[in-house]
């Protein structure tokens, strides 16, 4: 049985319209990302489910009962944002008890589970500290905590380490999965961050305008975007803009500004169709002689960057288009530097194929 | 010029030392970086140098004068901070003229001024707009753009793109320093995000607890860290706690426990000393390694991330190791529950005195 399932379930505010007949199966069990820039209706998305929101049109459903009208207390959900708030005035213990004793269970219940919930959460020394006295990973901890004791089985994160620095937060997530699995709890975990989603989802769901543009799982929405938005917003890629020049059975060739030539695997196109070639930066490989069976271009460093243990390498190929390369630092590897000829090589079966966007390839990509 | 000089530079607030005598110079033109863990006073160290925040001790000097009296808007910088402060009542160019208006300057100067910064941005299209109608990408360039219309050569970011997406922080950064280097500026820019420190900084200032752990250029602190923090916070790091057995020519012999070994070009330890060795999960592969080193364990879980696998394998001691390895066409990865050796290049072998406070505290973020 789905723990959570979400029927064309639509949310305006207003003119605009923030979830468009959205449906959605969420599995006992299950870690979910939900994925997506900005006014994407991600937060919205939670907020329904919480019950926080009322959807205008559509039914949402928790372990098989319609919640529509139902408040949040009584969802079994348990939502925690960004800038969670705990009881002040309050240490951590009464913080994370809160919830047991308002349920009046008898006294030792109430010690076993609170006791057992801050080890879990590695807390267990903490107890009597209050919240201002605690690290901001330390207090997300405790209103993790606090909802679990209070018997939540569905955890709604919304950007749970938005507020954190960003070292903490790459421990906190393994952390945060770690405990949702152990304690078979269902988490439906918006964010903003690809990594972070890559990481830790068992399932990713990519919203964009109100929709659902991609749903699969880390590795199939990384090797197998459906979009030029999912694979830019999701690793990022090269998008070259060109036109089919040649097709064969072994793959078509693509011609792009400037009169070159890229050999790819895709047939799924016309002749003379306008589209997009797409490269994963980490598929484009530098160096100083051809290889066999690759495109091979010829191009000039222009940047390099350092980019978390890897080197970005910004170069510019004979018809001024820039190209990037994302090269992951090991002892063998010998750096580029500015200005060096390169030769930019990238195997066709690497390369995907897009029709060209309606509005426009930037539209799709574009970030600010 | 703008070079930024801070001499036992204090700051006290109650009990906590926020700044505690730092002393940092930073180079004409050069964009630095400072980061560190919530609380280390890279916020209070900027607010200093911004004249914000009086320090208790110590002087700051910009461009060799001394500048501790000196008010805020004399001291020729651009603030830009995190909450984009821009005046929603004012379109683009309104923002961005209305400092050099209020102070009297001359109107063709600030508009050839304008048009330049607004060219620099790139938001010419979008001049017309109000704060409202534009990305916060877009609204952050231009509180840029107004910084810089007094002509300042020291630019101060504090957080300049916190309030942001992440996409548009990666592309926004990559403008920000553009824009630095096009128009010759020093930057001061403090940040909680450590990779983008790295990719945009000519240094960098890792500080904890008020004070300064360590300067250097992104690729130093990355491949040599000179203190165990450093590596930790840096990127991440795998650490085996172990005691030297062996000096020989090309390096150290460190026994880690339960036989395994590991070995290091570092020569400046001694037999018996306690150590923690540390490596990048990117430097380790899988495979018989250097003849010394003995490291082996069993794949435990195998975690794709993009475009790269994190492998975790348990050691014969219980403790385990992460290495990363790029995901490429045709390769395929080992199995979980595989019994692994890990090589890993003494080269990048980097080796710590055991901290006297512990190793988990000295790591510690919190």
């Amino acid at each position: 049985m789905s723990m959570v399932r979400l029927v064309n379930v639509t949310k305006r505010f207003r003119k605009i319209v923030a979830l468009k007949q959205i449906n959605l199966s969420i599995e006992d069990g299950e870690y979910v990302c939900v994925l997506g820039p900005t006014g994407a209706g991600k937060t919205t998305l939670l907020r329904i489910i919480a019950g926080l929101l009322e959807p205008d049109e559509g039914e949402v459903y928790i372990e098989g009962k319609k919640v529509n009208g139902v408040p949040p207390e009584k969802r079994n959900a348990v939502y925690m944002f960004q800038n969670f708030a705990l009881f002040p005035h309050m240490n951590v213990w009464q913080n994370v008890s809160f919830g047991p004793v308002t349920k009046e269970w008898d006294r030792e219940k109430v010690e076993n589970v609170t006791s057992e919930i801050l080890e879990m959460v590695r807390l267990g020394d903490r107890r009597d500290a209050y919240p201002y006295e605690l690290s901001g990973g330390m207090q997300q901890r405790v209103a993790l905590a606090r909802g679990i004791a209070a018997g939540a089985r569905i955890l709604l994160l919304d950007e749970p380490f938005g507020a954190l620095d960003a070292r903490l937060r790459v421990n906190l997530r393994t952390q945060l999965r770690s405990l949702v699995k152990d304690q078979g709890l269902t988490a439906i975990h918006v964010t903003h961050d690809q990594e972070e989603a890559l990481m830790v989802a068992d399932r990713i769901i990519i919203l964009r305008e109100g929709r659902i543009e991609q749903t699969g799982s880390p590795q199939e929405i990384y090797t197998n975007p459906q979009s030029i938005f999912v694979m830019s917003f999701v690793g990022g890629a090269n998008f070259i803009d060109g036109s089919v020049a040649k097709l064969d059975s072994s793959g078509s060739t693509i011609e792009i500004r400037g009169g070159l030539q890229i050999r790819v695997s895709d047939t799924s196109r016309r002749m003379g169709e306008r589209v997009v070639v797409a490269i994963r930066r980490e598929d484009v490989l530098l160096g100083k002689s051809r290889r066999r069976g690759f495109n091979n271009l010829i191009g000039e460093v222009a940047d390099v960057m350092f980019v978390g243990g890897s080197l970005e390498y910004v170069v510019r190929l004979e018809n001024g288009v820039s190209i990037l390369s994302r090269i992951i630092l090991a002892s063998d590897s010998s750096p580029f530097s500015k200005g060096e000829i390169v030769i930019v090589s990238f195997h066709p079966d690497e390369c995907r194929v897009f029709p060209y966007p309606r509005k426009g390839l930037l539209k799709e990509i574009e970030a600010i | 010029m703008p070079e930024v000089k801070l001499v036992n530079v204090t700051k006290r607030y109650g009990r906590i030392l926020a700044n505690d005598h730092i002393n940092l110079t930073i180079k004409d033109r050069e964009y630095v970086s400072i980061i560190g863990p919530s609380g280390c006073g890279k916020t209070t160290l900027i607010k200093s140098i911004a004249g914000v925040i009086e320090p208790d001790e110590g002087e700051i000097y910009i461009g060799g004068k001394l500048v501790n009296n000196v008010p805020i808007e004399d001291r020729g910088i651009g603030y830009v901070f995190q909450n984009i402060a821009l005046f929603p009542h004012m379109t683009v160019w309104e923002n961005i003229t209305y400092g050099p208006k209020v102070r009297g300057y001359p109107p063709e100067e600030t508009e050839s001024t304008a048009r330049e910064m607004i060219e620099l941005i790139k938001v010419s299209a979008r001049i017309d707009a109000y704060p409202d109608e534009l990305s916060g990408g877009t609204q952050q360039k231009t509180a840029v753009a107004r910084a810089l219309m007094t002509r300042s050569k020291l630019l101060l970011l504090d957080e300049p793109l916190g309030a942001l997406d992440l996409k548009v922080r990666a592309a926004l950064r990559y403008e920000l320093r553009r824009i630095v280097k096009d128009l010759g500026l020093t930057a001061i820019h403090v940040t909680h995000d450590q990779e983008e420190a790295m990719s945009i900084s000519d240094r960098v200032v890792v500080m904890r607890k008020g004070r300064i752990v360590e300067c250097g250029k992104p690729i130093e602190l990355y491949m040599s860290p000179k203190h165990i923090f450093t590596a930790n916070f840096v990127g991440e790091a795998n650490f085996l706690v172990g005691e030297v057995i062996k000096i020989t020519n090309e390096g150290s012999i460190i026994e880690i426990g339960d036989g395994l070994k590991i070995a290091s070009v570092n020569k400046s330890v001694r037999v018996g000393d306690r150590i923690v060795a540390a490596f990048r999960p990117e430097f380790a592969v899988l495979g018989e390694g250097e003849r010394e080193s003995k490291l082996f364990g069993r794949i435990t879980s195998i975690i794709y991330s993009g475009s790269l696998a994190r492998i975790n394998i348990e050691l014969p001691d219980g403790n385990t190791v992460v290495i990363k390895r790029a995901l490429r066409f045709g390769v395929p990865l080992p199995r979980i529950g595989e019994k692994v050796t890990v090589n890993v290049p003494p080269e990048n072998v980097l080796v710590y005195p055991y901290p006297e406070r512990g190793l988990r505290r000295e790591l510690s973020l919190e």
